[in-house]
């Protein structure tokens, strides 16, 4: 028995409001299966896949790329053949972060441009006045209408407002509308962090960890393999965190309507830099199923397409949302330690700092050997300092035994 | 033996009308004209004057009081290959013959299966305007547009009332067309024949930012609010619809897509009205190219009341266009 | 019995045949609507057979029909194929309106049958129209218009009346009679009841005959028609009818009594020519099954062909609404627009 499906507007991070359906990469007709990428949107993360969840056959595309559409906003369809549904889905659906009522964007007047004015960026949608030849406009060359004085009917964007933009597409005013979307992206992550930081009750705790065992086996196991294919350190961390949040999975879940809800899986986000500026932090999923070298293939590819996005690699929505908790690794750039601000929903951070080579003493003699800072940033309110204390300890013991990892 | 009478030229339109009936009885020796006081009186409003001494009582009939039963004959005289051009004196008295005009003659041709047809031409006087009253000033074209089986006409011009009823007697269907009564007196220009088929909608002025839509009695009001906008710079494209059913809207809309507004000026009652109908359509097939809503200028939701002053309040006005045309651009209400 | 008509057995057994034809069809058609296979309204002729009959055999081919909503009747005397108002009934595309109509609205051309019009007295002002285009064509085609006595009541009819006599117009009014518009009784509804009455009092010749006499109705009729060409004048004929079934297949007729049309079924105008014949031993019983048999065969045979007629594709719904037919009248060349 088939049953019809909606394929909606994907909320692909927390400050998402709405996305622009770039692309379709499908046609009606076209049978799917769960995990095919459909579409491409653009959100203010950039271009991003859309991957569907289901199996089954695409039955109608109901939005005409370039459009932009709220969140949730019903795409098309397809008819479910009634084959293994994605557990992911689920998980992804509970994750809705909801940025404060009275979040203000605002956006320096500049005397050059007119017709600007302030919005109030409200949770759903920014609600704009406009005719509807002026919004068939909008959505053909993507101006954002909500920057745009209206001088028709209850302050309704009319043509005569957009007159210039439409006679200058490529003028530096309308591109300054174009770009409107960037510059919100950084407020908005801006906004997060502070938000983040305001509301969570962050605690502080670190350990020094000796790698020593982690990088032999990491040699030994490399000495075999293709250049390519070498494992490094941070996979090791990666699954070792992993194994680490089964005994402890206080630390691995979402904090939402005032209580802790324990997460599933465990999926972990990585904090990845981008050279243009700014960072991704997609995650990889289930890493306690994972072999080292699974986990090793999967951070690869994600920092690839992280960073690749101009050469058209691309994340999915699903490694974009729903992670469990988040690892950031400085460790390279040269600090020795980093305590992250926790991205809410989730309860901690980890941090790892760069490895450095100390002096061991060992009976009389004195070793080198390295080792590196494991910080952690805990929510407060849901773990106490005794607990991320075994935490960490823990996590220290498993990294003396890498190969059971 | 298209003897073509007062070919072209200056005329008023109560002379352009008679030149149509005129021609068209030299032409087809089944046509004749029938209807109340048509004959001896000259015709109610004298369109008809002199007719019955140049073609007799045989073609130009006086009818008693019995709109029902002269309409109803008129259906079995065209049924049976005539073409009688049948008068109702005002819209106001088809009332009485409503029932054989929407049970008999629009329905004959699709009851039969297709076999019969009646090729019926009634001509009505309509509209408001000399202080006659409640029930002598009624817009009734809305009323009859809305049946399946009618055609529906509305000569605006002096040109359509010279050449409209000729293509109408050349349509195989039941043909009414309204002659509104404040068009009679005034002068105009026919040309020596039609502009255009008779279900086309014509554009009487060019412009490029309002669509204003019209028919009958209101084009003259339309024109001059027309003058009076272009001397503020607006330049509106003016709509004559000319025939009522079948509507054609595809002129209506290639027009709204180039100036993206419109007003609909009409002179029936809002509530139910054509412009209702006209903006129905506009909303189905130019929605993306409306950067306002479409604004109706009708006749006041009242009876049409005698004396003067009232009247005018209660019909539409070429300062209602002029003022709603401005509104439109600024945007404000 | 008979009156100035020359009569003889043939044509009795034929004026018999054609009403009883009349008959079992429409008992037939009685018994289909409670099948659903007719659906709408069903109104039946039976027992009023004898007027339609007779009349017919008054017109020749030029001449026209108008009838009402109960017309089934007029149109097998008038010569429309069974099969074709049958399949009409069904709704099937093989009906004479090809399936548009229904049993109210029987149309055919070719034998210049006006309908079918299921507003009362909605065909007289038609009649006269029909009729002033037969005079201004100089034909002598008589215009048959067919009405019930309700329709004496309506505005359409006292206006009918004056136009046809004021301009000399040839219809031949047939008001056929039975007492009941409907569910109300002739004297409920008419301060004179004598329709013929009314007539004469626009100046028309009338003559009031009992309807229930095929042979009564046909002399009449006869009678009629030859005024009406002799004259150029309308006539009025009023034939004094009864119905034996309700007004239509919806009626429980509470509004008369079951002994009153015992009565009228006694004197019904099948019953009446039947007893007449065998007594005049122009008829016996088995000739008589012999005709019923062959009715029911072509009873039978129009079902069939109703059954297999189809139904209309739903995408011409909207056809024929307008006709596109010239009518060679005035030309407007697309050259002659300026």
């Amino acid at each position: 028995m088939t049953k019809s499906i909606d394929i909606t507007m994907p909320s692909l991070g927390a400050d998402m409001t709405e996305g622009m359906l770039a692309e379709w990469l499908i046609k009606v007709g076209d049978k799917v299966q769960h995990g095919d990428v459909i579409a491409v949107l653009e959100t203010q993360k950039g271009a991003i896949d859309m991957e569907v969840y289901d199996d089954g056959i695409i039955s109608e595309l109901l939005v005409k790329p370039p459009k932009t559409v709220p969140v949730g906003t019903l795409l098309g369809r397809l008819n479910d053949s009634g084959l293994a549904q994605n557990t992911l889905n689920e998980t992804e659906q509970i994750i809705e972060y909801k940025i404060s009522d009275d979040l203000d964007v605002r956006l320096v007047d500049q005397t050059s441009v007119n017709h600007i004015k302030t919005v109030i960026n409200k949770k759903s949608d920014v609600i704009v006045n406009a005719s509807p030849v002026v919004r068939k406009i909008a959505s053909e060359q993507s101006l954002d209408l909500s920057m745009i004085k209206g001088s028709g009917f209850n302050n309704a964007v009319v043509l005569r407002d957009i007159e210039l933009l439409i006679k200058e597409p490529n003028s530096k005013q309308a591109s300054y509308l174009k770009d409107i979307k960037l510059a919100k992206m950084r407020s908005a992550i801006a906004s997060i962090m502070s938000q983040s930081n305001k509301d969570i009750p962050h605690f502080y705790m670190s350990l020094e960890v000796s790698i020593d065992n982690a990088q032999r086996w990491l040699e030994q196991t490399n000495h075999d393999m293709a250049p390519q294919a070498h494992i490094i350190l941070i996979a090791l961390l990666l699954k070792a965190v992993a194994i680490t949040l089964k005994t402890y999975p206080e630390l691995n879940g979402f904090y939402l309507n005032d209580r802790f809800e324990q997460a599933k899986d465990i999926n972990i986000a990585n904090v990845i830099s981008l050279r243009t500026g700014g960072v991704v932090v997609p995650l990889i999923a289930n890493i306690d199923q994972l072999t080292v070298f699974e986990t090793m293939k999967a951070l690869r590819d994600i920092t690839i397409r992280s960073r690749s996005v101009k050469s058209g690699g691309r994340l999915r929505n699903s490694e974009l949302s729903g992670a469990t908790i988040t690892i950031t690794n400085m460790g390279e750039r040269g600090a020795d330690c980093v305590f992250g601000i926790i991205h809410p929903p989730q309860v901690a951070i980890i941090g790892f700092g760069k490895v450095k080579k100390i002096a061991q003493v060992c009976g009389d003699k004195i070793n080198i050997g390295e080792q590196l800072t494991i910080c952690l940033s805990a929510d407060h309110r849901v773990i106490d300092g005794i607990l991320a204390a075994k935490f960490l300890n823990r996590l220290a013991k498993i990294l003396q035994k890498p190969e059971q990892l | 033996m298209n003897i073509k009478i007062n070919q072209g030229g200056k005329m008023n339109y109560r002379e352009a009308l008679r030149a149509g009936i005129e021609q068209s009885l030299e032409d087809d020796p089944r046509v004749f004209l029938m209807g109340e006081d048509v004959g001896h009186y000259g015709g109610c409003y004298g369109v008809s004057k002199g007719l019955l001494e140049r073609y007799g009582p045989e073609r130009i009939i006086d009818t008693p009081l019995c709109e029902s039963g002269f309409v109803g004959l008129g259906i079995g005289a065209a049924l049976g290959d005539m073409r009688p051009i049948v008068e109702v004196m005002m819209v106001n008295f088809s009332l009485l013959a409503m029932d054989q005009i929407v049970n008999t003659a629009a329905t004959l041709h699709h009851m039969s299966g297709g076999q019969f047809n009646v090729p019926l031409v009634i001509r009505l006087a309509c509209g408001a305007g000399l202080q006659l009253a409640a029930q002598h000033s009624h817009s009734w074209e809305n009323i009859y547009a809305h049946i399946p089986g009618l055609k529906i006409l509305s000569p605006a011009t002096h040109n359509d009332a010279r050449y409209m009823l000729i293509q109408a007697l050349e349509d195989p269907n039941p043909v009414l067309i309204f002659e509104h009564v404040m068009l009679l007196n005034n002068q105009g220009e026919v040309l020596n024949g039609p502009e255009a088929d008779m279900e086309t909608a014509l554009i009487r002025k060019q412009g490029k930012d309002i669509t204003l839509i019209t028919y009958g009695g209101s084009l003259p009001k339309v024109l001059i609010a027309a003058e009076e906008l272009e001397a503020l710079n607006i330049y509106v494209e003016v709509v004559d619809l000319r025939c009522l059913r079948p509507l054609d809207s595809d002129t209506v809309i290639a027009s709204i897509e180039k100036t993206h507004r419109a007003i609909i000026i009409d002179e029936g009652w809002k509530s139910g009205s054509l412009a209702g109908e006209i903006s129905a359509i506009i909303m189905e097939k130019a929605f993306w190219t409306l950067d306002a809503p479409v604004q109706r200028i009708c006749t006041q939701e009242v009876p049409i009341p005698y004396p003067k002053h009232l009247e005018q309040a209660a019909l539409p006005q070429v300062e209602q266009i002029v003022t709603c045309a401005k509104c439109l651009i600024k945007g404000e209400l | 019995m008979n009156d100035k008509l020359h009569l003889d057995k043939n044509h009795l057994l034929v004026k018999l045949t054609q009403m009883l034809r009349i008959r079992l069809f429409e008992e037939k058609c009685a018994e289909l609507y409670t099948q659903q296979k007719i659906r709408g309204f069903l109104h039946l002729y039976i027992g009023e057979e004898a007027i339609a009959v007779g009349v017919m055999a008054a017109l020749s081919s030029q001449d026209e029909i108008v009838a009402t909503y109960r017309e089934h009747g007029h149109a097998l005397a008038r010569g429309l194929s069974m099969k074709s108002i049958l399949a009409e009934m069904y709704g099937r595309t093989n009906g004479c309106s090809k399936g548009r109509g229904g049993s109210m609205h029987l149309f055919d051309k070719k034998n210049n049958f006006y309908g079918g019009n299921a507003i009362v007295a909605g065909g007289l002002p038609l009649a006269a129209g029909l009729a002033m285009a037969n005079k201004r064509k100089a034909t002598t085609a008589v215009t048959a218009c067919f009405f019930g006595e309700g329709a004496v009541a309506e505005g359409e009819f006292h206006e009918a009346m004056n136009l046809a006599v004021l301009w000399k117009l040839p219809v031949l009014f047939i008001c056929e009679n039975n007492a009941y518009a409907m569910g109300t009784a002739l004297a409920l509804s008419e301060s004179e009841t004598n329709i013929a009455k009314k007539a004469k009092s626009y100046g028309m010749a009338a003559k009031q005959v009992d309807g229930m006499n095929v042979v009564n109705v046909e002399a009449a009729a006869i009678e009629a028609t030859q005024y009406i060409k002799a004259n150029s004048q309308p006539f009025f004929l009023e034939c004094q009818s009864y119905r034996f079934r309700g007004h239509s297949s919806f009626d429980s007729q509470l509004y008369r009594d079951k002994e009153e049309i015992k009565q009228w079924q006694k004197h019904g105008p099948v019953v009446q020519l039947k007893q007449w014949l065998m007594q005049n031993h122009q008829l016996n019983e088995n000739e008589f099954k012999g005709i019923e048999i062959q009715i029911n065969q072509e009873i039978l045979e129009a079902i069939t062909f109703a059954e297999q007629g189809t139904l209309e594709p739903i995408e011409e719904l909207c056809k024929d609404v307008y006709s596109t037919q010239l009518s060679g009248g005035v030309k407007i060349d697309q050259g002659d627009l300026v």
